[in-house]
Parts: structure tokens; C-alpha cells; sequence
């Protein structure tokens, strides 16, 4: 049966991608039919159900990755990574005989997804243990290297639907792991402690009121001095360490005036300890240490976080090359990338990632570069021509005479530019610490004023004065204020998938008054499928797609692979003479037939006699399709149109966007035809077609001029002039292998519609973040001169900065929560 | 009231006592990851037991 254009669509069962085709793959999954859209989401649902872990389906909250083993049997090749060398950093020898392994797992995107590889692997008898870290996607596996190799481990992720690529933890990463543990102890100790003194110090308070031995109040008190001294020494230390820095750099940081809260009112307690007359500070000291802590911690959490999202870019490059030993023979050995020199000659295999920068001496393919350009079409190479570490080779074994290797490739520099970026602090927080700075300064010189004024007055009450303008004041409201709420609202926007890689994304999400699609691509699914077979020969539709298959079995072009799709249940037909011409057609001899399939200009070229008469063609040849004809020695047999279909959500998408005011354009370096046949359907503001990077990023250069404030929406690994240039680059995340993206924001799902949520959530957590400064700053302002004239004792300005900062987390913390998104009103 | 003289210096060691008991926990990585374990803990691994007959290794 030939597929038709105008069937009802069905979700896939297993990644909820649109079936192009409900009838081609079913599975009787616990007794009902389910359709899927490709091979691969087939036999990964078939694994899950025939191991017992259907509950997976029950429990996710997101569908699943569609998987890149995209023929379902054609299992990737993980032997590489049983070698020895290859190990190093990533696989530890315990001494009980057992191993260790640490993978990074591409695919997961909801918990059930950890329960499912943990429970899937913990069903193979050799492996003892398989841990996730659902924050960090990393995983660990302690197995029997007797009976099970590390391939056979990556094998079994991938039959369910994941990747596993060996993880070796960067340093940097350590240093941060490390920073952020020592951060937590010392957040913990002040917590502890701090608990207590408040306990003693409700029994001091209740003595001050209605009276207390002399002798117990002094043993209170030095309990307390006791307690406070490991927070003063250890809990501490970053404040004081901070105040050093400043000082030294000469400028007023918020460490200055903490350090000099906590000093004072610890001097003073002491004194008052010791005289054993006057009042003590230690509770206000412990809770002021605790919560300026804990906003740190949680800003320190949503920096890792962030440069967390850059990782699985690292792994992009395979770590083992095939070296040819020598240009005569074709005998290669598997080596380690990182043993790579410059001059020696690699073999790449179609289907494989490049590993190296380099030249083509032998070979030509086209490969696919939209993991550095963008371009997600395939680009043809032929000997003499550059090729690029982490493209990816489509079509023939190709040798690269090796230029760069490792760090020095420019995918490389990408990375490091973008780990560079998400560790940068986001404008807004530079923002509110320069107002606070200022802030600080200001607070120093009152409580000098206080001081000096206080002296001159002869008031006894000055150091009581001071000391609570010192920690009425501390701006630890104002500190957390932006940084919980963007790690409130980012936090969210994952739970839809939406993963958030720099820290001004936010914030330029909400201010973006102009949405570019980088490409026609973005709003369609992105893949081609057959939608139509006209029958012009002998054969009907059923054979012609049967014969079209078996020429395209040896391809991986994106046109195979929709023809594989539509192959899988049909008999084998062995195809003999099997020739291609790259990016044209391929011919082959099928039982003493000669068959030829491609363009029409391939087909007049193989085959000479055959008319193929313009009028007919132009009915098989629009705007929107790819058409491809099959033929044999005598006449022409079928048209295979194919089309990339308009995702189901993009029209909501746009919607949306105008009501919101936000301008839309599609930029894109396809067809006027199809640019504008696409842009027309979804009622997009304006196009520019048939561009080309450079012309892409003049254009991205004349909307940022006339002033708006652009995002940009892409679908891969991006260095691209113009993605560079948007104010805010937004990448959708195609298959797994380009989960791995140079942008701002990073969509997990292949439903465009989710950034609705994300510019909802967006202008919510901005708005969110005012609030809260404006809140801050009104405490404030309120608060230091009630403090100045000696309203406020110094335990009542403790528990108001506390108060104050309690109502910043509040109401970040609405943010946690996505809110539902109005449905497009029909008009 | 004497007795606090030995309560207080004895909630002063339990302290102790809880704060080194955190410190091994963060060292030994409890807090890595703060969001796996809640839903860990819905997850029943109760259908292990159920199919035992289908080992994922056999079917390769």
C-alpha cells in the first residue's frame, strides 16, 4: 500500500515523533497495537517490553529520544573500547576482581529513564551495580571483566535506546565538585551550630526578661563563644578570605562590610563575655553566616549546572581511529585518538565521526558539518578538501592525512569558548553586585557615622547601633535575589525538556522581541519522508519501493534511510553491480534487470534512450517535495516524492509569538519556493531564502542595528557567523548525537512548541527577579535608619535580614512551578 | 537547675557527633545528587522479580 499524504497522524509509542506511515511498524506491546515511526524506536520498545520494563511507559513524563541506531539492526560498533589503552581514565580494576566503569549517558531526559538503563542493566548477571546521577547524567557501573567487556556494557544501553560514551571527568570539573562539597560542609557547620546558639540564646533572652542566675547566664554565654568559634574560624573563612582580595584589589565587595559585621559584633561578644557585662551577639553572628552561605551555595549550584550542559560537546569525538599502516595496503589498526600525530593517514568509515582535522587524500563523501556550521545538508568532499573533526562522514570510506588532533581542532576552540561563557557570571547578577557594592559602601560609611556620632553623644547604646546597622543591612537579600530566581525558573524549563546552558538566557529570553529560524528545518521534522509513489511503468507502487530499497540498502543518505523505513518487512532482494554516483543516484542489477534510481539528469545520463517528458515531470516535481524517479533499461517506473512535514506544533508556536508581539522571520539557506511555501503555511512574518551563512549573518547584523533584540533558533552545534551574533541562540536538539550544542538554550524534545513554556517562564522569572530587588531593596532602605536611631536591637535585625530573605526564596520558589500556557484562541 | 551543666556540654557533643556524621556523608557523596533519589524511591523494583525468565543477555 503507498503511503498517502492525508492520513490521520499517530504518535510513535515509543518518541512520540509523528508515524509518517501507522501501518509499516506495529508491535503487540501488553496485548494492544502500537505504531512507530521508525525501526529503531521498534526495536528499542520491543527490548523494554521483552524485558519486562514496560512500567517505563507508565512512569515517563517525556517521550523518549528517537534512537540513532536507525535500522533497528544494525548495532553500532563498541569494540574499540576494549582496549587497554583506550580505558585509561574512565575504567578502574577493583581488587575483588570487579571493574568500574564511568560513563556519561546521552538520552535521558525524566527519571523513569534512570529507572529504566538502571533496571535493564542490573538484569545482566556479570554487572553488579549500575548507578545514575540524574543531575550530572553520569553513570557508574562496577561489573566482572571475566565474563562481560566494556563494548558488550555500551551495547546493552544502546539496545534501549541510549548512548554511553566513557567519561572522563575533567579537572575543572573536580575543582568545582570540590568547591562546591567544602561550600556544603561549611554551610553545614554553620547550620548545626548555629541551631544551638539560637537555643541558648532563647534561654538568654527569657533570663533578660524575667531573670537568671548570674552563674547560669555566664555559662550560657561561654557555651555559646564556644559554639561560634568553629563558624567564625571554619564557616566563615570565604567571607573573610574575600574581604583580603577586596582590599587588596581596592574595592568595596559585600565581603567588606560582612566581614566587618561579624568581626564587631564577635569583638564585642567576646569583650562582653569576658567582663561578663553588655550584651552578646553570637545568634545574630551563626544565622547571618548560614543564610549568606546558602546563597551561595545556591548560586555555586546553578554555575556547575550550567557548564554541565557543555559536556556531552567533549564527547562528540570518537576516541579511536582506524590508521592505515601504510598508503599501499589497506590494513589499518585501531589506535587511540590521542596517540594521533599530524601526517598520519586516517580511515573513515561512512556513518562514523571524523576524529581529527585533516585532508582527504583518497575518497570522496559528503559529510555532514552541522555540528560546527550548522548546515545540517551535506557537504561534498573530494581529495585536496578540509575536513573537520566531529563532521560526520555520510557516504564512502574516505583517508584524512591528519593536520590537527585533540585540543588544537577547531572543534575544540568551540568548546572551550563555550565552557568559557557558562562560566561567566549573567549580566543581571553583575547587575545587582555592582547596586550592591555601592550599597555596601553607603552601609560602611553610616555605620562609621554611627560610630563617631555615637562616641560624640556619649550614648552608651553606639555599639549596639552599629552593630545592627551592619547586619540589618547585609544586602544577602538582595544577593539571592537573582540567583534564585533564574535557578528556580531554569530548573522548571527542564522538567519540559528545556535546558537552560548559559546564565543570561533567561533574561534575554524575556526581553526577545524577534524569533529567527535558522532554517526551514527547525519548524519541520526535520527528516525526509516518502509521501507519495506514482506508478509510471509496469510495476505497481509495492514492487517499485520493494526494488528503490534494496539499490539504496548500502546508503546512509537521508533518502535511503526513508526508503529503509519502508523496506524492513519485506523479503530480501539481492542487488548485484550496486554503483552510486555521490549525491546523484545509484544503479543496480536486480534478477538480469538494470535498474537506476535517482534524478532525472541521472537517469538521462546512465540511460540515454529513455524520454523523460518535461510535462509529465512537473506534476511529480513541487515546491515542497523531493522527487527521485526509478528506472530500468526500458522505461521509466516510479516517482518517490518526499517531503519534510511541518511539525504538528510550530503553528501554535508562531501563534503564540504574535500575540506576544514577538516578530518572526525565516532565515533560511533552502529553495525561495520552499522557504516561502513554508513560511506562508505558518503565517510567518517575513523570509529571506537562499542564504548562505555569510548572507545569514548580514541579515542577523541589520536586525540587531535596527534595534531588536533577536533569538535565534537552530538545530545543531552551532559557530555559525549568525548564531554568534543573535542576542540569544536556541538550539533544538534533533537526534541524540546533536544533543551536544554551542547555544544558549538547548531544546531536548522535538516539540517546538515547548518554547512557548520557556518565553512564558521567562518573562515570569524576570519579573520575579524585580520583585524581589525591588523588595530587597525597599527592606533596606526601611530598615537602616529604624536601626540607625536605635530602634533595632541587634537579635530583631538579625531575624528581619532573615525575614527578608525568607520572602526572596518564597517567591522565587513560585517559579518551580511551570505555569500552563493559554491554549491558541482560534481566529 | 544544675542540670543544664551537664545537658548543654552534652547536646554540645551530640552537635559534634552530627556534624562530623554530615561531613562523611557529603565526602562520600551523598549530596552529589539532589534529585535521582526522590523518584528512586516511587521506582519499585518489585517487577525484577516477576521475570526472572527473561534475561536481556539471552536474547542476543
Amino acid at each position: 500500500m503507498p503511503p498517502n499524504t492525508d492520513q490521520e497522524l499517530i504518535d510513535c509509542y515509543h518518541c512520540s515523533l509523528p508515524v509518517s506511515d501507522a501501518g509499516r511498524f506495529q508491535l503487540s506491546v501488553a496485548g494492544e497495537t502500537r505504531a512507530y515511526c521508525c525501526a529503531g524506536c521498534m526495536a528499542v520498545s520491543d527490548t523494554i517490553n521483552s524485558s519486562g520494563l514496560l512500567g517505563y511507559y507508565q512512569q515517563r513524563d517525556l517521550p523518549a529520544l528517537r534512537p540513532n541506531n536507525d535500522a533497528g539492526n544494525k548495532a553500532s560498533d563498541y569494540h574499540s573500547f576494549d582496549h587497554a589503552s583506550v580505558q585509561v581514565g574512565w575504567v578502574n580494576h577493583n581488587d575483588d576482581q570487579s571493574s568500574e566503569a564511568n560513563f556519561l549517558i546521552i538520552g535521558i531526559n525524566c527519571a523513569a529513564c534512570v529507572w529504566l538503563i538502571e533496571t535493564y542493566l542490573a538484569k545482566i548477571s556479570c554487572i553488579q551495580s549500575a548507578q545514575i546521577n540524574f543531575s550530572t547524567n553520569q553513570m557508574k557501573v562496577v561489573w566482572d571483566p571475566q565474563r562481560l567487556k566494556v563494548s558488550d556494557i555500551m551495547q546493552a544501553v544502546e539496545r534501549i535506546g541510549y548512548q554511553a560514551q566513557p567519561y572522563t571527568r575533567e579537572a575543572r570539573f573536580k575543582m568545582l565538585d570540590q568547591q562546591r562539597r567544602q561550600l556544603l560542609k561549611q554551610l553545614g557547620v554553620s547550620a548545626a551550630l548555629g541551631m544551638q546558639i539560637m537555643v541558648i540564646s532563647v534561654g538568654l533572652y527569657t533570663g533578660d526578661w524575667y531573670g537568671m542566675d548570674a552563674d547560669i547566664a555566664t555559662f550560657l554565654r561561654r557555651v555559646s563563644l564556644l559554639l561560634v568559634l568553629p563558624i567564625l574560624i571554619y564557616s566563615a573563612k570565604p567571607f573573610f578570605r574575600g574581604t583580603i582580595s577586596s582590599l587588596r584589589s581596592g574595592r568595596a565587595g559585600m565581603d567588606v562590610p560582612i566581614s566587618l559585621g561579624i568581626s564587631l559584633a564577635f569583638v564585642a561578644s567576646l569583650w562582653a563575655t569576658i567582663e561578663n557585662s553588655g550584651d552578646v551577639y553570637f545568634d545574630s553572628i551563626a544565622m547571618f553566616v548560614f543564610f549568606i552561605l546558602a546563597a551561595r551555595y545556591i548560586e555555586l549550584n546553578t554555575r556547575i549546572n550550567g557548564s554541565r550542559a557543555m559536556e556531552p560537546l567533549t564527547s562528540a569525538v570518537p576516541l579511536i581511529a582506524d590508521r592505515r599502516l601504510n598508503m599501499a595496503g589497506n590494513e589499518v589498526e585501531s589506535i587511540p585518538v590521542a596517540e594521533l600525530r599530524s601526517g598520519d593517514l586516517v580511515l573513515v568509515k561512512p556513518g562514523a565521526v571524523v576524529p581529527v582535522d585533516g585532508t582527504i587524500i583518497d575518497g570522496a563523501s559528503s559529510f555532514n558539518e552541522s555540528l560546527l556550521s550548522g548546515e545540517s545538508r551535506p557537504m561534498l568532499k573530494k581529495p585536496g578538501e578540509t575536513v573537520i573533526a566531529g563532521s560526520i562522514n555520510i557516504e564512502q570510506v574516505v583517508t584524512v592525512d591528519v593536520s590537527q588532533t585533540g585540543e588544537h581542532t577547531v572543534l575544540s576552540s568551540i568548546q572551550q569558548l563555550a565552557d568559557r561563557a557558562s562560566l561567566e557570571k549573567p549580566r543581571i547578577t553583575r547587575l545587582t553586585e555592582a547596586v550592591a557594592g555601592w550599597f555596601i559602601a553607603a552601609i560602611l560609611f553610616i555605620a562609621l557615622l554611627s560610630v563617631v556620632f555615637g562616641l560624640l553623644s556619649g550614648n552608651p547604646d553606639w555599639l549596639s547601633r552599629t552593630i545592627a546597622v551592619l547586619v540589618v543591612s547585609c544586602p544577602c537579600a538582595l544577593s539571592l535575589a537573582t540567583p534564585l530566581a533564574l535557578s528556580a525558573g531554569s530548573s522548571a524549563m527542564i522538567s519540559k525538556g528545556l535546558f537552560v546552558a548559559r546564565q543570561h538566557t533567561l533574561e534575554t529570553l524575556a526581553k526577545v522581541d524577534h524569533l529567527v529560524f535558522d532554517k526551514t528545518g527547525t519548524l519541520t521534522n526535520g527528516e525526509l519522508s516518502l509521501v507519495r509513489v506514482e506508478t509510471l511503468g509496469a510495476l505497481d507502487a509495492t514492487q517499485s519501493t520493494e526494488i528503490a530499497a534494496a539499490l539504496e540498502s548500502q546508503s546512509n543518505h537521508p533518502i535511503a534511510r526513508s526508503f529503509m523505513h519502508h523496506a524492513r518487512q519485506t523479503k530480501t532482494v539481492v542487488v548485484s553491480d550496486l554503483k552510486s554516483v555521490t549525491g546523484a543516484g545509484v544503479s543496480g542489477r536486480i534478477d538480469n534487470t538494470n535498474y537506476y534510481l535517482g534524478s532525472a539528469e541521472f537517469i538521462k545520463q546512465q540511460n540515454s534512450r529513455l524520454e523523460i517528458d518535461p510535462l509529465t515531470m512537473e506534476d511529480y516535481f513541487q515546491v515542497d517535495k523531493i522527487s527521485i524517479l526509478l528506472a530500468d533499461q526500458n522505461q521509466l517506473l516510479a516517482v518517490f516524492m518526499f517531503s519534510d512535514e511541518i511539525k504538528p506544533g510550530a503553528s501554535d508556536l508562531i501563534a503564540y509569538l504574535h500575540r506576544q508581539g514577538i516578530r518572526t522571520t525565516l532565515l533560511s539557506g533552502d529553495r525561495r519556493q520552499l522557504v516561502e511555501h513554508v513560511a506562508r503555511q505558518l503565517g510567518i512574518d517575513s523570509i529571506y531564502a537562499e542564504c548562505r551563512p555569510q548572507q545569514k549573518a548580514e541579515v542577523l547584523e541589520q536586525l540587531i542595528d535596527s534595534g531588536d533584540i533577536v533569538a535565534m533558533v537552530g538545530d545543531g552545534i552551532n559557530d555559525a557567523p549568525a548564531l554568534s551574533l543573535a542576542h540569544l541562540s536556541v538550539a533544538v536538539a534533533r537526534d541524540i548525537n546533536l544533543s551536544s550544542v554551542n547555544a544558549d538554550m538547548v531544546m531536548m524534545n522535538p516539540h517546538i512548541e515547548t518554547l512557548i513554556n520557556a518565553i512564558s517562564q521567562a518573562r515570569r522569572t524576570l519579573s520575579v527577579i524585580r520583585q524581589n530587588v525591588s523588595w530587597a531593596l525597599l527592606y533596606n532602605a526601611s530598615a537602616i535608619p529604624l536601626a540607625l536611631v536605635g530602634l533595632v536591637p541587634p537579635w530583631l535585625a538579625a531575624i528581619g535580614m532573615s525575614l527578608s530573605s525568607v520572602v526572596v526564596v518564597l517567591n522565587s520558589s513560585r517559579l518551580l512551578r511551570l505555569k500552563p500556557v493559554e491554549k491558541a484562541v482560534n481566529t | 537547675m544544675e542540670i543544664i551543666y551537664l545537658l548543654i556540654p552534652l547536646s554540645v557533643v551530640l552537635v559534634g557527633l552530627i556534624i562530623a556524621g554530615f561531613f562523611w556523608a557529603v565526602n562520600s557523596g551523598q549530596f552529589d545528587d539532589l534529585q535521582g533519589p526522590a523518584y528512586r524511591i516511587l521506582q519499585d523494583k518489585d517487577e525484577l522479580d516477576q521475570q526472572q525468565d527473561s534475561d536481556p543477555e539471552d536474547q542476543q
